[in-house]
Order: structure tokens, then C-alpha cells, then sequence
């Protein structure tokens, strides 16, 4: 009998250390987010000196414009921008004096749908649900060749900023610079400000002296 | 490799020097707990030892001295890096980075022991075979998934403590060296070392 629990011993280890420590089970919604900061390594950031702003915010879905919004979270959005670029010494002007930047906030969702095949999805279910809960602890599930979609929705909060100074010279009015917030949580009120810091924070280049 | 390539005469040299002894051809079934302790090239995607391992191996004993069958297992290997910037040119990204690996070797052994008249037995072996491999980066919440079949090697060096007078069953405590090749971006190995607590038992 004790050779028989012995037995036990290293089984339980198994067990235990088969659990694969997963990824996503350990990211807080903060931990989830990635900030992405694309810039025009020919732009002289130094010589740009005013921008303006957009009040409102573009609504995008699945790559087309839905609306433009002006909510509380836009109007907090819009004013960390701001905040941001004069604390880098730009300053905000309104249209009619032709700034050299112009900048836009984006609120982007994108709704993703595909298929998932159930022989795939099923060779793992006696892990999601135990055969035992059924009473029949020794058996396994069988799926038939039968299929299921799934939907994703994602959010993504951009900002961008156009060389206007320069585009009469070039014909053409260049994105050089884009911030992108990607992850749980991006469209919530108490994340604007960190959000924004962030997206400025890792581009020290942005300043206009 | 050259350890594919030496893994024969090692095979048939052993077969030779030792004396068969056909009462004692049975299968001996091993199950180990096993920890993973990354080195080389693959500290860099992580340097934490895994805790969450096992193997297990089913050997055909051909004789007093020589074992051979088959060895599987399973180790996983986790990473989280705090919060970090990225650079490329033009371009920056501010992530969490979380490396996870896991790794399945199912492998032919050759298991030599020195000695069977002494209480503690100690042993060498040494394993070869496929590796199935499954990588995934996170940024944030965002994978980057490689999936791949490799080759996989382990020498391995351990003793078997018997828990009775007739050796029927008892520990097994061994360490070994896994070599795993693997190349993927910034990953380039999947060597770690694999430190084994088990037990061995004979089926009847």
C-alpha cells in the first residue's frame, strides 16, 4: 500500500507542473496596453512652432468614419493633447493662422470576424469540462466535423500630427507623427491622462526648441 | 548533429560489452518531476527557472547494464519583463514583454547503468529524438506565435536509489542537458539544463 501511494507522488507532480503558466492570466489591464510611436525621421520637429487641434473626435469603425464626437472622455482627450504639446513649447493657434502642425484624435474600433473549427476547438474540451461532472469520468468528447464564429472587437486611440508647413511645398499634407494606444481599458475616462503622458514620454524628440 | 551521428556505435558498443541476462528483460517505467534552468542564447528570452516540468520515460531493460526505449516530457518556460521602450528607427513601441515557451520532447533512450550490485545505482543516458515547440511573445496583450518541430538531445547522468531489497521500485534523481534548436527572431536556442526527481518502477 505505501509503495502504491509512493507512486502517487510523482504523478501529482505531473499534474501539477503540466499547468502552463498562461500569459494573458497574468497582464493587468494597465499591462495589456501597448503604445506605438511612429515619426518622420526627416522631420525637423524643432521647426515647427504652432499647431491646431481638432475640438472634436473622429469615430472610426472597421476603417470608415461612423461620426465625429465631442463626449466628456473626448474633451478630456483633446485637452491632454493640448496640454502635452504646450508643455513641449508648441503653441496652439486656430486655423486661420495657419499652424504648422495640425492634429487629430482618433477613437478606432474594428470588429473582427472569422470561423473556428470544432475539431480543433474540441480536442481540448475534457479540460474545459471534466467527463467526471457528467458521471462519466472515463470518457471523451466527440465532435462531429461542425464549425462556430467568433466575433472580436478592438479598440485603438490614435493621435496624429500633419507637417502643414510644409505642404504647399510638396503638394501633399504628411502624417510626421502618429501615437497609437492599443489594449483593455484605452476608451476608459481614468486612463486619458496616463495614455497621453505615455505616447509623449517616449517621443523626447517632440520639442520645439 | 553530431550527436545523431554517434548515437549508434555508442548503441552498439554498449549492446556489445555487456552480458545479457534474460530474466532481467522487462520494462521499467520512470516519471520524474523536472525543473528547467535556461542557458546559452536562451537567458536572453528567459533566465527564470521553470518549475512546471515532467518526463517520463518507458525502458526496455536488455540486460543488466542497458536499457533502451523511449522518453517524453513536457517543460514551460515563462518570462514577464516589466514595461520597457522598444526602438526601431522611426519608430517606438512601449510594452510589457511576456516570453512563453513551451517545450515537448519525445525522444529514443539509452540508458547505461555502471553498476547493479551496489545499493545506489548510478547511471548514464542519452536521448535523441523530435521536439515540438510552441513560442509565443506577448506585447501586452498582443502574441507572436511560432509553433515548430525540432530535434531535441539530452545526456543525462543520475542514480536510482531503490526504496526495496529487490530494486522493484525507487527514486530516480538525475540531471541533464537539453539541446534544443530553435530559431525565431530574436530567439536562437532552447538549451536549458533539466534537473529530474522521480520514480522507477518495474511493470509487471
Amino acid at each position: 500500500m505505501k509503495k502504491m501511494l509512493l507512486w502517487y507522488v510523482p504523478l501529482i507532480g505531473i499534474i501539477v507542473s503540466s499547468c502552463v503558466k498562461e500569459p494573458l492570466n497574468n497582464l493587468s489591464e494597465d499591462e495589456s496596453r501597448i503604445y506605438i510611436t511612429n515619426y518622420d525621421t526627416s522631420a525637423a520637429f524643432t521647426n515647427y512652432k504652432t499647431f491646431s487641434i481638432a475640438d472634436s473626435v473622429a469615430v472610426v469603425s472597421n476603417n470608415r468614419l461612423q461620426s465625429r464626437e465631442h463626449t466628456p472622455y473626448d474633451e478630456q482627450l483633446v485637452t491632454e493633447v493640448i496640454n502635452a504639446l504646450q508643455q513641449r513649447g508648441f503653441q496652439r493657434v486656430s486655423t486661420a493662422d495657419k499652424p504648422d502642425l495640425g492634429v487629430t484624435v482618433s477613437r478606432v474600433t474594428n470588429t473582427a470576424t472569422g470561423v473556428v473549427s470544432y475539431t480543433d476547438y474540441g480536442g481540448y474540451y475534457n479540460s474545459y469540462y471534466d467527463p467526471y461532472m457528467w458521471g462519466y469520468p472515463d470518457y471523451s468528447y466527440y465532435f462531429p466535423t461542425y464549425y462556430g464564429t467568433y466575433q472580436i472587437n478592438e479598440n485603438a486611440l490614435t493621435v496624429d500630427m500633419f507637417d502643414l508647413k510644409n505642404s504647399k511645398q510638396n503638394n501633399e499634407i504628411k502624417d510626421v507623427w502618429s501615437g497609437i494606444v492599443r489594449g483593455e481599458g484605452v476608451f476608459q475616462n481614468n486612463n486619458v491622462s496616463s495614455q497621453v503622458q505615455a505616447l509623449f514620454n517616449q517621443s523626447p524628440y517632440l520639442k520645439n526648441q | 548533429m553530431k550527436l545523431k551521428r554517434y548515437l549508434l556505435p555508442i548503441v552498439l558498443m554498449l549492446l556489445i560489452q555487456t552480458q545479457v541476462h534474460s530474466q532481467e528483460k522487462r520494462l521499467n517505467l520512470t516519471l520524474n518531476y523536472a525543473a528547467g534552468i535556461p542557458m546559452g542564447n536562451f537567458k536572453t528570452i528567459t533566465n527564470k527557472t521553470s518549475l512546471r516540468g515532467w518526463d517520463a520515460s518507458l525502458l526496455y531493460v536488455v540486460n543488466s547494464k542497458l536499457s533502451l526505449g523511449l522518453q517524453t516530457g513536457f517543460q514551460d518556460f515563462y518570462q514577464k519583463y516589466p514595461r520597457q521602450v522598444l526602438h526601431s528607427a522611426g519608430s517606438d513601441l512601449s510594452a510589457v514583454v511576456i516570453n512563453s515557451v513551451q517545450v515537448s520532447p519525445i525522444m529514443a533512450k539509452v540508458k547505461y547503468r555502471f553498476t547493479n550490485s551496489s545499493f545506489i545505482e548510478p547511471f548514464v543516458a542519452l536521448a535523441a529524438g523530435g521536439n515540438l515547440i510552441s513560442y509565443r511573445k506577448y506585447y501586452g496583450e498582443f502574441p507572436d506565435n511560432k509553433s515548430a518541430f525540432g530535434f531535441a538531445a539530452q545526456p543525462e547522468l543520475g542514480l536510482f536509489i531503490p526504496l526495496s531489497a529487490g530494486k522493484q521500485t525507487g527514486f530516480n534523481l538525475s540531471a541533464g542537458y537539453n539541446m534544443m534548436p530553435f530559431k525565431y527572431n530574436d530567439v536562437n536556442g532552447l538549451n536549458n539544463i533539466v534537473l529530474k526527481g522521480g520514480l522507477s518502477f518495474y511493470l509487471r
